[in-house]
């Protein structure tokens, strides 16, 4: 990759991280937080994409950042008061600034007419008295073409220049140079042999600025000729070392105009005296011809101080002094070599570290999950390894089996350190969630405060890039269907305000990710009777609260009476529901009438790795996920009752469940032996429906590495992936909900007796 | 011989810009997050040109160069603030501080190789 | 990697010959990565009678075709002289049983002709034409055809 395309990478994880930070320092200014720290938090963010932009010349980027920095600057010198309405204002800014950035980096278009307003409103807020009718530059200039996010020229001088012409008002009219320049030209003409007397004041030297060094510059417009004059010299007693009492006279044969010659005192502009003339002698009429041109410059002073090129040295100079030492007068000529600079006064050592200011190592993703992969492998071979020598029958307390036994230590312990580099914090998906909650309050009239707890939860990487959707999913439904409208919380004696709490947190191996609101609750009587409407339920099913509550999670339910914007996006729970087990994970939710309602959804910490129970069914090894495993019993013979024509169910202490022979739903045999000659495994699906699962044998527990079968074949129903057992060869993990929905598919079972899904 | 160029700047593109333009004109870089950060480097590193951003958390440019021109150690060295045409205010402050110079961003690398040429002994 | 096109009939292509049943096929030699003996697959349920299941190809899952089932014959009953070629087909790669390898063969387009009309659907589909040398009819298996198509699954 080039290395500006690298930087520009770079660049746009900052903005990511400068985004969060802008939100964060903004609510926390919502929340009564603003303190001068927080307030230039935010403007440093702002700041920064602004530089960052500009340096890659992403124009509409750059003009937007620019107006909301003014604002922010304004606020933080306190020039206007902190408020609300000011807070909620720079929030939208902030959503607004997102999606300039976005745009810039590719992803999506940034909808000028929105950018244009937001920009006329916040200049409106930085100064109340600009005239509003004036057309937004903003939107003035991106609006006829596209926003130019073509790789520009990357290094864009004057990008702040016409920002200030656009946007700021400022004046300046860089004018003045072209008519000094033309004197300059003039004087090329006349002959190029300039005089330059060169008076340091001691502020020159504090600044760490040295004449030699100008003396080193000039000598590059030409051959010089230096002249000392210490005649301000005091005795040696009386001599401030900080002081400067020189003067130089440097005789400049150049063929470049003035310009250029001023140029080299740039940074010492006010830190000397400084007088440039034409010819050899200074010339008291050309001296004053000079400043006859440069006559208007105390008017422009103020915008000069603007222009790419100090004019103001001119303006700005003294009268002329006649005091200026005629070169052949000095006492004791100390002409100096020009390529010859003096030492400087501390010449700092040379240190061979190049060690960068951070200890970060960043390094290339897939390099990380090669080396996932490849400790995947390591697994299954010290695994196929151990039981090579098992097989062989050496004692487990042989100096072979004992090193084995370190071995798998040690991978073990290898695997977990890869996969921790991999983990990554929520943060980076919960970033993303206030802004949503604003816009789906906005969307559906209510008020909704997001409270975000565990952001520093860590999980793995290949986990974070599935969390998005189903979290989104989650808090566009509480806010659409579990808050109440501020009238009606009103009227139930709540603050108008509603609460959404979203939270992460590791629970027994696993994320669980809850999304809590403080809304209405679930109207369980209108669920139910959607559910019988639609046909998802029979109307005497008797179901308890819970039941009810998850039937939300039936393919094809829907509470809205249309869909709205907002939740519906033709998605409906169920599809939350069917991805979250795709991975492995699962979703429910509880609630309380009036209280409001909480999801909870519990993933895998990583999609590398399993712990399953090996089992064996009709000769083929399978691998169960643990997650999903209640019990594991060897049934009785009085436990099992028939039910119907081919069905039986196992009675569980007090309850009935369904009896599934996993040979038989998988067709792997075509009738199933008794369940008392095997093993039963009492499992607990998604929407927390039990089965009790018969198998041939139980070989014990073990983490898996999870293949795809996707990867070089397709999705196989029944089966969530592959994985590569001790022995070498492949064993399928068995999804447990699609066993269970297979089986009640499978040949009727008229008393299936939890919930008939319809197809 | 090799210079060192410390750049001070809480933007993490902004410093890859810098090290981008100063390695590639055989500068040696080291960096720095903050004014704070920017003291530490530099006494482990004395470097012989300063480049520092003004706007940044903990300390900001103008504290970091009125703290290095009161150290007698280090006051010698040349400092370049990075600033914006658009604040005057800023590069005046910068140079009461203290300043050498400055840089306008975004920057040309050519400029601020000759930025540096220029105060560097 | 996707199937070589066909190029000008002065060019010379390599194709590795097998045997399934009494007749002969053959693939391209570009889209074959090895050739391995028999091991018994690991069963996929809910798959059609092709699929003989899949197997550990050093970590990677890799499903096995019963080549004479896909195309309509008789399955065929592995044996220890049964190998695999595994090809790539499409993004994916694949193991295709068969009976024995038979050589390497080079060839020309002009030697290949297109499947006859009277050739059931199923040989139509899965051949893409019919190489005529040394007096042996062999048949060049179209790769991308093979797999079905990747569905998501119904709920």
């Amino acid at each position: 990759m080039d290395e500006l395309e690298a930087i520009k990478v770079t660049f746009f994880q900052e903005c990511e991280e400068l985004l969060a930070d802008l939100e964060g320092g903004l609510l926390a200014m919502q929340d009564g937080n603003d303190d001068g720290d927080t307030v230039n938090a935010v403007f440093r963010a702002v700041h920064s994409i602004k530089g960052g932009a500009g340096a890659f010349g992403l124009e509409p980027l750059v003009r937007f950042a620019h107006v909301f920095e003014t604002l922010l600057d304004a606020l933080r010198s306190n020039e206007i008061p902190g408020t609300p309405d000011l807070t909620a204002l720079l929030l939208r800014a902030s959503d607004v600034l997102a999606d300039h950035v976005s745009a810039a980096r590719g992803l999506g278009v940034v909808d000028m007419d929105v950018s244009a307003a937001m920009a006329a409103e916040l200049k409106i807020a930085t100064d109340p008295n600009a005239a509003p009718a004036a057309p937004a530059p903003v939107a003035a200039a991106p609006v006829d073409a596209a926003p130019q996010y073509v790789d520009a020229a990357p290094i864009v001088i004057g990008a702040d220049d016409a920002l200030d012409d656009d946007d700021l008002g400022f004046d300046f009219q860089p004018m003045t140079i072209t008519l000094d320049a033309q004197a300059a030209d003039a004087a090329v003409l006349d002959g190029n042999v300039w005089t330059v007397s060169i008076r340091p004041k001691s502020d020159l030297y504090r600044k760490a600025n040295e004449t030699a060094l100008l003396l080193r510059e000039l000598s590059r417009l030409g051959p010089i000729q230096a002249t000392l004059d210490d005649s301000a010299l005091p005795a040696l007693e009386f001599i401030d070392p900080e002081a400067a009492y020189v003067t130089w006279s440097v005789r400049l044969e150049t063929d470049q105009g003035e310009e250029a010659i001023r140029e080299v005192f740039e940074f010492v502009d006010g830190d000397c005296e400084l007088e440039i003339t034409r010819g050899e002698a200074p010339a008291a009429d050309v001296l004053a011809s000079l400043l006859d041109v440069a006559a208007p410059a105390p008017e422009l002073a103020p915008a000069a101080i603007e222009a790419p090129v100090e004019a103001p040295v001119v303006a700005a100079a003294p009268a002329p002094e006649p005091a200026a030492p005629a070169p052949v007068s000095a006492p004791a000529p100390a002409p100096v070599a020009a390529n010859a600079p003096a030492a400087p006064a501390a010449k700092p050592a040379q240190i061979d570290v190049p060690g960068p200011g951070q200890s970060v190592i960043r390094v290339d993703p897939e390099r990380i999950d090669r080396l996932i992969d490849l400790v995947g492998e390591l697994v299954i071979n010290q695994a196929m390894l151990a039981q090579r020598v098992g097989e062989y029958g050496i004692a487990p307390s042989s100096n072979l089996a004992m090193g084995l036994d370190e071995l798998e230590q040690l991978t073990r312990e290898i695997q977990d350190s890869v996969m921790a580099i991999r983990a990554q914090p929520v943060k980076s998906v919960f970033q993303r969630m206030p802004r949503l909650v604003r816009e789906v309050a906005n969307m559906t009239g209510k008020q909704a405060r997001l409270v975000m707890d565990g952001e520093n939860t860590e999980v793995d990487k290949t986990v974070i890039e599935r969390l998005s959707d189903p979290i989104t999913h989650m808090l566009r439904n509480a806010i659409d269907h579990g808050l109440e409208s501020p009238e009606e919380r009103k009227a139930a004696g709540k603050n108008p305000e509603g609460v959404v709490r979203l939270a992460a947190l590791h629970r027994s191996g696993r994320i669980v990710i809850e999304v809590q609101d403080d809304g209405k609750g679930i109207n369980r009587e209108r669920v139910h009777s959607i559910a019988v409407k639609k046909g998802l339920i029979s109307p005497d099913l008797q179901l308890t609260d819970e039941e009810i509550d998850n039937l939300i999670f039936l393919p094809g339910f829907s509470t809205a009476d249309k869909i709205s914007d907002v939740s519906g996006r033709g998605v409906g729970m169920d599809v939350v529901k069917r991805s979250v087990q795709a991975l492995g994970g699962r979703i429910s939710i509880a609630s309380r009438p009036g209280q409001g309602s909480t999801f909870t959804l519990s993933l895998p910490l990583t999609l590398a790795v399993l712990d399953g129970m090996v089992v064996d069914v009709a000769g083929e090894t399978l691998v169960i996920p643990l997650a999903c495993i209640v019990e594991s019993l060897r049934p009785k013979a009085e436990e099992i009752r028939p039910l119907g024509p081919v069905g039986s169910v196992l009675a569980v202490r007090d309850s009935f469940v369904p009896l599934i022979d996993v040979g038989l739903t998988l067709n792997y045999r075509d009738r199933s032996p008794a369940a008392t000659e095997g093993v039963v495994l009492l499992v607990e699906g998604e929407d927390g429906s039990r089965a009790a699962l018969v198998a041939d044998a139980i070989h014990g527990q073990r983490q898996v590495v999870i293949k795809s079968l996707e990867q070089n074949y397709q999705q196989v129903e029944g089966v969530a992936a592959a994985t590569i057992l001790g022995d070498g060869r492949v064993a399928l993990i068995l999804d447990v909900d699609a066993v269970i929905n297979l089986r009640r598919r499978g040949p009727p079972l008229p008393s299936d007796p939890t919930l008939i899904a319809a197809e | 011989m090799t210079r060192t160029v410390l750049t001070v700047d809480d933007s993490r593109t902004m410093r890859d810009m810098l090290r981008m333009a100063l390695a590639g004109a055989g500068f040696n870089v080291v960096e720095a997050v903050d004014g704070e950060h920017g003291l530490e480097v530099l006494s482990a590193h004395r470097p012989d040109v300063i480049i520092t951003d003004i706007n940044m958390p903990k300390l900001d440019g103008f504290g970091f160069i009125e703290a290095v021109r009161v150290d007698d150690d280090y006051r010698a060295i040349p400092i370049l603030v990075l600033t914006t045409e658009s604040d005057p205010s800023k590069k005046q402050r910068a140079r009461e501080a203290g300043a050498t110079g400055w840089i306008v961003k975004p920057f040309n690398p050519e400029k601020l190789v000759e930025a540096i040429r220029r105060v560097a002994a | 990697m996707t199937e070589p096109t066909p190029t000008s009939s002065t060019e010379t292509r390599e194709l590795i010959s097998f045997r399934v049943g009494e007749q002969e096929y053959c693939v391209d030699i570009m889209a074959v990565r090895e050739i391995r003996g028999w091991s018994p697959a690991t069963t996929l349920p809910q798959s059609p009678a092709y699929m003989r299941g899949v197997i550990n190809l050093r970590g990677a899952v890799l499903p096995i075709m019963d080549l004479a089932a896909r195309i309509g014959m008789p399955t065929t009953e592995p044996n220890v002289r049964s190998v695999f070629i595994v090809v790539q087909a499409g993004d994916r790669t694949v193991g295709l049983l068969v009976d024995a390898v038979s050589d390497i063969l080079s060839i020309t387009d002009d030697m290949c002709q297109p499947t006859p009309d009277i050739a059931c659907e199923n040989v139509r589909h899965f051949v893409r034409g019919i190489i005529s040398i040394e007096g042996r009819m062999i048949s060049e298996i179209s790769l991308d055809r093979l797999l079905p198509e990747r569905e998501a699954l119904a709920a």
